[in-house]
Formats: structure tokens, sequence, C-alpha cells
């Protein structure tokens, strides 16, 4: 059946077409001859049968009468029936009486013993015993042999007809499926043939002609249909395809070209790039790299990471150190890293690295190499000029504090002077001459006092006027009291002027915990001449705060540089309701906040973050180190130092953090 | 050919045997018999050699609902006195053609061995020949009788006296 799978349908319906036709003769023809077999058997057995009991019938007398020739005369009429191979008559007791042969037999031919009426056959011959009877009275059995001879003639006969049959038959089934199978099968080669055209030549515009209306008709429809549906795809996806390779060369020449741009910018940077697979494997690098690394071309091409590792580690002052860091990375494949990695011959490289990804997924790493030993050199030398220009700057606030006291004590000394004035004037405008005076009336009448007190005009008066005289002495003495204790505490003033001028003297600081607002305080009255005489409200506006650590000589020296700069900023300002507000608030756990508001000049937008930049100033004749050191020091207390402006006009906040804690690690 | 009898099988035997058979093949005319079940009887006439074997073999035997008995008679009226059959043996041959007379057409079947017998009006005679046991009939002496003997037994036999294209009539 498989070989057959292949064959064309017309050889397919013509081999069924003949094969039922030949399966449906052979069970005809074998049930014919079965039957006639079968017929033809029963047909002998009965002729036998009858052929028997006539000969049995008459050779009875024969036999009853012992007379075997009579038999053998009888029996010899067998001849004329040449399918009769053997004959026997057998006595009562079973011995053979006469017998009968056919001539081509041979004489010693062996008579089966006597048996029972019945019939066999075996070896191609019917045995037939047949008993005889003569008025009821069984006097011996006749035994007939009969060969099929005919029946075989018969049969090959009938094999002759089959066979003929079979060959007319299958020739007319031929002839006639060949005639029939065309107008079966026709429309479906001429489908086949349709799609095979298809197939072949891709021409999806034939269509197969509908030739019936039977379900070969409903294919053809079908078909063609889905040849119409192909088409229109195909035109769709033709033309899908063109715009796609439209798009692809647009892509693949937008793709060269940025690749070379990626190329060149690659080459041109004055950075060596390394990219590696996450293996750590050489994707691509440029010749800056190499170059740099002084790694000869056949190292980075051959492949050979062990190779080029060894020939970067034999560079590497800490080859260890940079071993590590590249397993580190490996092992944290989406890590950035950036550190510095120093050479043997002194060079020192920034290496920057990042990992590459391709959509969300890291694909290996690259490294950047620059070579900054010029600029670490460059930088060293900043460093130490920066130094240099910082004792400069801190020495000049020094100064300007230092001028500041001194400002501070001539101002503080002017009310000192003043308050002098005013009790010597109280003391020199004293009405202690008045008691004098009075003292001097009793003393004139010390004889007597009694009548002078109660008599006199003016000794009538005197207690009164004593006791006026004794109030107005006591005022005046508290208003002298009153001077002098302004005068001490100027004095103090001026002694805690100097001693902080002392102290920031100091070059370093000792760091205390001190309460906020004394030193807002203290900064305050350091500018408070300045303040008055520029009329300036001072509001204060102080929160509850714990003590700060800090090195009070630094805080004072920020504060005062601030609320000077806050008075600068009101002046400039140029309103008539100059306020600068100082606020103290706690801010967390770490931090109180001391800010200096003004509502002065403001600070336009594009300087406030250039504000504490070295250098910095709007103001002529300002050396622009203030804020700059004054930031500075914030930081070296762990404190910070911030701004912040509405903009021109709008006047400025200065915020001070300090610390609550000590700054750790000083 | 083989020879149908075997060497132990007597003459007497053969005889016997015969005068049982005839019954099959001898028609009696309907009044010989009183009923359907009637005996047939088979006599012999004084003694002969086969009666032993003859009384031995016709126990039991029943041709056509007819049992077969064996009677001896000794007398000429005895012997025209109902049997069907009646053997006489070459002994008693001088006495056939007086046993016959007495007869007188009854259907008694005459059977005999003497050489004679059928000239004496005997209808079938056991005759010897090539040590075999022949038959020869007389057909006019059957008719006599009113005995209709069947044409099988006349097939075996070798003489046939008395047919009607041959003579007598």
């Amino acid at each position: 059946m498989r070989l057959l799978q292949n064959a064309s349908i017309r050889r397919k319906q013509m081999l069924v077409i003949m094969l039922t036709c030949i399966v449906a003769l052979l069970l005809a023809c074998t049930g014919f001859v079965v039957y006639e077999i079968v017929s033809y058997r029963q047909e002998l057995v009965w002729s036998l049968t009858s052929l028997g009991q006539m000969v049995g019938d008459n050779a009875s007398g024969a036999l009853d009468f012992n007379d075997p020739k009579a038999a053998e005369d009888m029996m010899s009429a067998f001849r004329m029936r040449p399918n009769i191979v053997a004959a026997c008559i057998y006595a009562k007791d079973g011995s053979p009486f006469a017998k009968y042969l056919r001539t081509d037999l041979p004489a010693d031919f062996s008579f089966p013993k006597l048996e029972t009426d019945g019939y066999r056959f075996t070896d191609g011959r019917l045995m037939l015993f047949h008993t005889i009877l003569e008025k009821g009275d069984k006097i011996g059995s006749i035994y007939l042999e009969s060969d099929l001879g005919r029946l075989t003639a018969r049969l090959r006969r009938y094999a002759i007809i089959v066979i003929v049959v079979l060959c007319a038959s299958v020739l007319a089934a031929f002839l006639l499926s060949s005639g029939l199978q065309r107008w079966l099968s026709k429309p479906i080669l001429h489908l086949a043939e349709i799609a095979k055209a298809v197939a072949v030549e891709k021409n999806y515009a034939v269509r197969a002609v509908k030739q019936s209306g039977d379900e070969l008709g409903i294919l053809t429809d079908g078909f063609n249909e889905m040849l119409a549906q192909i088409q229109q795809r195909d035109a769709a996806l033709q033309a899908a395809n063109e715009g796609l390779e439209k798009r692809v060369e647009a892509r693949t020449q937008e793709l060269e070209s940025s690749l070379s741009l990626l190329h060149a910018t690659v080459e041109s940077t004055a950075d060596g790039i390394l990219v590696v697979d996450r293996r750590g494997k050489v994707v691509t690098y440029n010749k800056k790299f190499a170059t740099m690394w002084h790694i000869p071309e056949t190292v980075l091409s051959s492949d050979d990471d062990e190779r080029l590792l060894g020939a970067v580690l034999d560079q590497l002052s800490d080859p260890d150190g940079f071993l590590d860091k590249v397993r580190q990375l490996y092992a944290t494949p989406d890590a950035e890293s950036f550190d510095v990695i120093t050479f043997k011959d002194g060079r020192i490289f920034e290496r920057y690295s990042q990992p590459q990804y391709v959509r969300d997924q890291i694909v290996g790493r690259v490294w950047n190499f620059r070579d900054v030993s010029e600029r670490k050199r460059a930088e060293s030398k900043l460093e130490t000029l920066h130094r240099q220009l910082l004792d400069t700057s801190r020495q000049a606030g020094m100064a300007e504090v230092a001028t500041n006291v001194l400002h501070n004590v001539g101002n503080v000394l002017n009310t000192v002077n003043v308050s002098i004035s005013i009790a010597s004037d109280k003391v020199r405008k004293s009405r202690i001459a008045n008691l004098a005076k009075a003292a001097g009336l009793l003393e004139e009448h010390r004889g007597d006092l009694a009548a002078f007190l109660t008599h006199d005009a003016k000794g009538t008066q005197l207690p009164d006027y004593l006791i006026k005289l004794a109030s107005h002495l006591t005022e005046e003495q508290g208003e002298i009291l009153k001077e002098l204790q302004l005068l001490q505490s100027n004095v103090e003033h001026i002694k805690d002027i100097v001693a902080m001028q002392q102290s920031y003297a100091k070059v370093s600081g000792m760091v205390e915990s001190l309460p906020p607002v004394e030193l807002v305080e203290d900064a305050l009255r350091m500018n408070a001449a300045a303040l008055g005489r520029h009329e300036v409200q001072v509001v204060r506006e102080y929160g509850d705060a714990p003590l700060v650590s800090v090195e009070k000589h630094k805080v004072l020296q920020i504060l005062v540089n601030l609320i000077r700069n806050a008075k600068y900023a009101l002046d400039e300002g140029g309103r008539s309701d100059k306020r600068l507000t100082l606020r103290i608030a706690r801010n967390g756990d770490d931090f109180v906040h001391v800010s200096v508001i003004d509502n002065g000049v403001g600070i336009p937008a594009e300087n406030v973050t250039r504000i504490f930049e070295h250098g910095f100033t709007t103001r002529k004749g300002g050396h622009g180190f203030g804020l700059h050191s004054g930031a500075l020091a914030a930081q070296e207390m762990g404190g910070t130092l911030s701004v912040s402006s509405d903009g021109p006009g709008h006047g400025a906040v200065f915020t001070l953090a300090l610390p609550i804690k000590p700054k750790e690690g000083k | 050919m083989v020879a149908a009898n075997a060497p132990d099988v007597s003459e007497e035997q053969v005889k016997a045997a015969f005068l049982i058979n005839f019954p099959k093949y001898v028609d009696w005319p309907a009044n010989a018999f009183a009923e359907t079940n009637s005996p047939i009887v088979v006599a012999v006439f004084g003694e002969t050699s086969l009666d032993g074997d003859l009384q031995r073999m016709i126990k039991g035997k029943v041709i056509m609902g007819h049992p077969l008995v064996f009677k001896r008679v000794t007398t000429e009226e005895e012997c025209a006195s109902g049997c069907q059959i009646l053997f006489i043996d070459a002994a008693a041959a001088r006495r056939v053609p007086d046993i016959i007379n007495k007869l007188d057409g009854a259907s008694t079947l005459t059977v005999g061995d003497s050489e004679d017998f059928l000239d004496s009006g005997g209808v079938i005679k056991l005759a010897k020949r090539d040590r075999k046991i022949r038959l020869e009939v007389n057909l006019t002496a059957a008719r006599r009788a009113h005995l209709k003997l069947s044409s099988k037994l006349l097939g075996v036999a070798d003489v046939v006296l008395g047919k009607p294209q041959s003579g007598g009539g």
C-alpha cells in the first residue's frame, strides 16, 4: 500500500475499480466452484449408492447360492463406468465373495475390510459400503470405490472458465474505468495541475475551472477562493516587504553612519576605552587604550586574556588592588565604578567603568581610562595655592574682625564716655548740697532744736524737705547706679570683645557646648553700633534650642560677617523699614539653625549658586573671602552655611546650621 | 478367482444353507399360508446327511414374517401335508416319483440331489460340479406346483428345464 501512496489518483482509481472487480469475480467463482464440488460429491455419493444397491440387489442370488462367478459377471458391467476403480461383494461373514478391478489397476489391489454402511472421501477416492438385503434378510455387503476424475476434469474446466472470465472482466473493467475515471479524475487532475502551477510558478493569478456541481466543484470553488486570498495577501506582503526593505536600508544607513560616528568618537576621545563582555573577554577597544597601556596590538588581538592582564598588571604600583577591584566588578555586573590607579612610572589614570546594557540586559562592561597625571600635578599645585589663599583669607578675616573689634570697642567707649559724663553731670548737679544746707540749719539751731523745728517757719518745713530730699537723692543714686551698671556692662563688653579677638586669634579653636542665643547676641552686640547707626530694626525670633557644639570664634566670625552683609544689603536696598531678623530654631536631632534674614537688596538667582565661591563679591572693596571662608568654617565644624533669596529686592536668608553633637573624628 | 467356499465348509452345510435361502427366491401362492406369519416348513424326507446342519441353521430364521421350521417326514402322505420345502436326498431317489404324485400339484418346492431328480418331477436339483454345489431347475415342475421362481435364482442355475422359449408349455 505504501508503494501506491504516491501513485497518481488516476492509477489509484483504476486500481480500486479493477481490484473490486477481481475480488467480486473471484468470490463469485469460488462460490460457484465450491457449490459445484459439494453438489458433484453429493451426486457421486447418490449415484454410487444407487449403483451399489442395484448391483447388490442383483447379486443376492449369486451370493445366496454361492455363485461368485455370476456376481463377478454382474460387476463387470462397471466397465461402462470408468470412474469405478474397484468393487467387492462381501459374504455375510465379511469374507470377500466377488471382486472387480478396473483394468488399469494392479491385481494385488488391497480391498478394505468390511465396514458398516456409509461412504468416505479418502485420497481423492470415494469409498462406499452398502448392505445387500434379500427379502429383508441381510446376506452380505457391496463395496464400491470411485475416483474423482470427473470432478478434477470439471474443476480444470472451471478454472479455465474463471481465468477467461476474469481476464475478460479485468479487460472490460480496465476499459470501462479508464473511460469513467477520466470523468471523475479530470477535475481533480485539473486542480492538481493548477496547484502545481501555483506552487512552481508562484502565479496566484490562475484559477481552476469548475467542471461539476459535486464536492469537487465545491473544492474547486474553495481552491479558487483560497488562491484569491493568497494573491491578495501576497500582494500585501510584497508591498510590506518592499517597505520593510526600504526601511531596513534606511536603518542600515543610519546605523552605519552612527556606527562610524561612534567609532570616530571613540577613536577621537582622549580616553582609553575598553569594552569587555560579561566573562571579561575583550570586545572592542580604541587605539588610545592600547597606547596608554603600552599594550602591543598582538596581545590585544590575541584573545588571550591572561596575557593582556599580565601586561596590564606589570605596569601598576598596586596590581593586587587593581585585580581585586576588577574581580569585584565582574561579580557585580550592574555596578559602576570610579577609582584612580597609579603606575610604577608615576602616571595616574582615572578608571571609570559602567555596565553595558542591551535592552535592559547587561552584556558587558565599558572601561574608561583617562590619563590624569598632568591634572593631578596641577591639582596638587592648586591645592597648595588654595591653602595659602585660605591662610591669607583667614588672616584677612582676622584683620576685619579686629577692625570690627576696634570699631566696636570705640563705639562702646563712646557709650562709656556718655555714661561717665551723665554720671559726673548727675553727681555734679546733685542736691547733696541742699542736704549740706539743711545740715547747716540744724547745726545753727543745735540749742533749740525742738523750738526751731516746731515754731520756726523754716524749721517746721525742714522735716518735709528732708524727706523729699532723701527720696530725691535715692532716685539720683539709683540713676547713677544704673549709669554705673551700664558702664560696667560696657566695660565687660569691651572685655568680651577683646577676649573674643584673643580667642579668634587662636589658630585652632576649642569645641565648646554653647547656647546659640548667646552666640547670636554676641554677634549682634559686635555690630550693635553699626546697626544702630543705620537705623536697622532688629527682630529676635528665638525658639527653644539646645546647646551647640561649635568653636565660638568661628561661629562669631560667620555671624558677624552675615550681620554685616545684611546691613550692607539693607543699606543698598534703600528701604525705610530696614529690618534684620535673627531666628534660632532647632532642626531635627542634630542641628540648630541660625538664620540671618534681611529685607534688603536680595540676590539674583544666578548669583545664589556662586555666592560661596572663592573670590566672589558684589561689593566694591569686598575681597570675596567672607562667605567662602564662612562656608568652609561651617563645614569644619560639621555644619553648613546656605543661602536663599527670592531675587533682587526681596531680601535674603542666610542659614547657618550648627551641630548639636560634636563633629566626629576631630 | 478365489474359491468362494472355504475348505472347512462341508457340502452338507452348503446344501442346508441353500435350503434355508430358497424361500427368498420362491413365491408360493397366497393359499399356501393360513396366516401371514404362518411358518415356512422345511421338511426332509427320512433321515438325511444334512439334518444336523439344517436344524442348527434354521433356528430363529424368519423370511418375510414367516418363521422357518424344520420337519421330518417319513411317508408320502406326510409329504403332502403342508410342507413348503421338501428335501429328498439321493438315498430316497426311488421314491421321488411317488412323492411327486402324492403331492399332486401342491405348492411344495421339491429339492433333491439325486441324479435324475428333475426328470422325476422335482423342481430344484442340487448338483455337484467341480466340487461345488450348483443349481438345476425344472420350471415345468414349478409351474405344476404353482410356484414362481425368482429370476435371480434362475440366473445362478446351471440348467433350467421347461423354459417358455425353449420348450414345454
